[in-house]
């Protein structure tokens, strides 16, 4: 292996980390926060309301630009707040005619979230097989563990063997609702910190939909009938005292759906704006209403339903982007690129490469400038040292550090520059 | 004449080799006597949901050793070399220069590769006694680029030391502690932060195209450029 190569090879390895490091060093110091507001629905004032988070003290406002103070806020959302209204002696005995009660609000209450991270994360598969109906208070925590590869295998922790007995039961009640072995996707809840168990909800390798608990026992397994040409991308299982949906699945053509409880009837809500790769969702169930928020890198968009599901209201935001903010115009001239191993959209390691436009330019000229008028000081002719030219012309701040660090430039009389 | 040299290599490291595989072992020991102590006194189930639902690393202990195994090889093979200018000796060899330095280094990697293997076999067989074989891929998945790490910083102690200035020293030693530092960033706070499955043989690659950017210390050295 030859010197230059050897070079070329050590400037590439300095450009790859510096890329890395320097836009990181530079985020946190330049922290930039986003002013993306909170948004929740109020069914008092009939409006949204968006708290912006400040340093100080939020500042909460409608559509309109009203503002609200706290007290104001909290009256505005009862069903959100009935805790510290009960405490205050303000709750209202109805809302909107409706009479209401802090069990009921408590009851009807739920939150989910999707980010992409968790869509692309870790999922090992394996998980205990609760069972749903122990007669027993509590959930108890199961010896037994399943993986569904080519037959629903039980796995005893005990003994770190396979249960074969179960194994056959399990793999014979899949079959003959229609299962094709292996399973992609397995979704539930594997905790016993819940109030009953409906054990997991599992795509098969053809895409179909299943639903597979244990019940004294014995498998419960049924096939769930969705929509033509839908693929389930992630599900979030909701085993709460409402009992009014089995959980929220969105798909891989980025639509929403609740299942709702008993019959398996699939509603699709009707958002927009989402991708499962890159948006993240928030749902906020209350007594009125679900809240839908599609969060974006630079938008955000609030869907309001009703208890019908019916779209009853809803609002797009935009936001400064990371990188209109001022330290973000900056960096678009200092960084040619950034390079990242780590994204929020997934929790696998990659190498993710960030290239904002070609402002980078004037950016990588002054670099160049300063490095022609350095050969010229030192007398080093600028036409025998094109390597470190082009390097700096490219890979800017990157390979001006590569350049400094190799420091290997040729003299006129064509011998090495020591020192 | 290479095969001289590594047995002068072996002469030079043996000691500290035992030293270091012995240590590997009495890390990886201890491993395996606490997860044993687990089961002995929780229920497995429990330690099943720990591993699968909380993110329980019960070989985190294991996470920096190939890291120090790496570094102290590097320090205790070239350092020597450094020091008293012995370097001077193994370059005026009756073969090319480049071919001893990558072969010295090639050696070291060897024998780290080597422990690791042990190491990686060891806990592999431990946990695949006790759980299903998906925990034992995830064990291997997540250590890997600890190994890893052990292998780019021995490549960056080889060439630092090696490398006659020492503001390039100095340098290098920044961009090693940066390369290295990428490959630990899977777990944070002791919980399972991000999976390298998808790049480890990128990470592999990468530092394999690493272990060249000896030579070019080797000629400054030899030029004695600083």
């Amino acid at each position: 292996m030859n010197i230059k190569s050897v070079k070329i090879l050590l400037a590439a390895a300095i450009i790859f980390i510096s890329s890395i490091y320097l836009p990181d060093i530079f985020w946190s110091t330049f922290k930039y926060k986003s002013d993306r507001p909170s948004v929740s629905f109020s069914p008092i004032v009939n409006d949204f309301l968006f708290t912006y988070p400040g340093k100080d003290n939020s500042s909460i406002r409608d559509r309109k630009g009203k503002t609200y103070t706290r007290d104001e806020y909290e009256a505005a959302m009862p069903q959100l707040n009935f805790a510290q209204l009960m405490f205050s002696g303000k709750m209202p005995d109805s809302v909107n005619g409706v009479k209401v009660d802090v069990p009921m609000m408590r009851k009807n209450l739920f939150q989910s979230r999707f980010e992409p991270s968790t869509i692309d994360g870790l999922n090992y598969m394996l998980n205990p097989l609760i069972e749903s109906s122990s007669g027993r208070v509590n959930l108890e925590y199961p010896n037994e563990f399943f993986i569904i590869k080519n037959r629903m295998e039980i796995i005893d922790a005990r003994t770190n063997s396979v249960n074969e007995e179960m194994t056959k039961l399990f793999t014979d009640a899949l079959s003959k609702s229609g299962f094709v072995f292996p399973a992609k996707e397995a979704f539930g809840n594997p905790t016993t910190r819940k109030p009953y168990d409906e054990g997991y909800f599992v795509v098969d390798a053809k895409d179909q939909f299943f639903h597979i608990k244990r019940i004294k026992d014995k498998p419960f397994c049924k096939k769930i009938y969705l929509p033509k040409g839908i693929k389930v991308v992630h599900m979030n299982v909701h085993e709460i005292a409402l009992k009014e949906f089995y959980g929220i699945f969105v798909t891989e053509d980025n639509g929403l759906y609740f299942l709702s409880y008993g019959d398996y009837k699939t509603i699709k809500l009707a958002i927009e704006d989402y991708n499962y790769k890159t948006s993240s969702i928030r749902i906020l169930g209350d007594l009125f209403h679900r809240t839908i928020s599609v969060n974006n890198e630079d938008s955000y968009s609030v869907f309001v339903f009703d208890r019908n599901y019916n779209l009853k209201d809803k609002y797009t935001g935009q936001l400064t982007g990371k990188y209109e903010s001022a330290q973000g115009k900056i960096s678009a001239y200092v960084f040619p690129f950034s390079l990242s191993i780590l994204s929020n959209k997934t929790m696998f390691v990659n190498f993710f490469l960030k290239f904002i436009d070609f402002r980078f330019f004037a950016g990588n000229i002054i670099l160049l400038l300063g490095l022609i008028g350095f050969f010229l000081l030192k007398k080093i002719p600028v036409n025998k040292n094109l390597f470190s030219i082009i390097l700096v012309a490219i890979a800017g701040i990157y390979g001006l550090i590569a350049v400094l660090v190799i420091r290997d430039f040729f003299t006129s009389n064509n011998k090495k520059l020591e020192k | 004449m290479i095969k001289s040299l590594l047995y002068k290599e072996w002469l030079k490291i043996r000691w500290s080799f035992i030293g270091l595989l012995l240590v590997n072992l009495i890390v990886v020991v201890s491993i395996c006597v606490s997860l044993y102590n687990d089961f002995k006194f929780y229920k497995p189930n429990q330690i099943y949901d720990g591993v699968l639902s909380w993110g329980y690393v019960f070989y985190i202990d294991l996470m920096y050793i190939p890291l120090a195994t790496g570094l102290l090889l590097g320090v205790v093979q070239f350092f020597s070399e450094i020091n008293s200018s012995r370097l001077k000796l193994t370059l005026h060899l009756p073969m090319k220069e480049s071919s001893s330095l990558l072969s010295m280094q090639w050696y070291g990697l060897g024998l780290l590769v080597l422990i690791f293997i042990i190491d990686a076999v060891i806990i592999s067989i431990l946990t695949s006694s006790y759980f299903p074989y998906e925990v034992v891929n995830s064990f291997l998945s997540i250590s890997l680029p600890w190994f890893l790490a052990g292998l780019t910083a021995y490549i960056f102690i080889s060439l630092i030391f090696v490398e006659p200035s020492w503001s390039r020293r100095i340098f290098m030693a920044v961009v090693g502690v940066g390369f290295v530092n990428l490959l630990f960033s899977n777990i944070i706070a002791m919980g399972i932060e991000a999976i390298f499955s998808r790049t480890d043989l990128y990470f592999f690659i990468i530092t394999i195209l690493l272990t060249p950017i000896i030579l070019l210390a080797g000629y400054n050295y030899k030029k004695g450029i600083r």
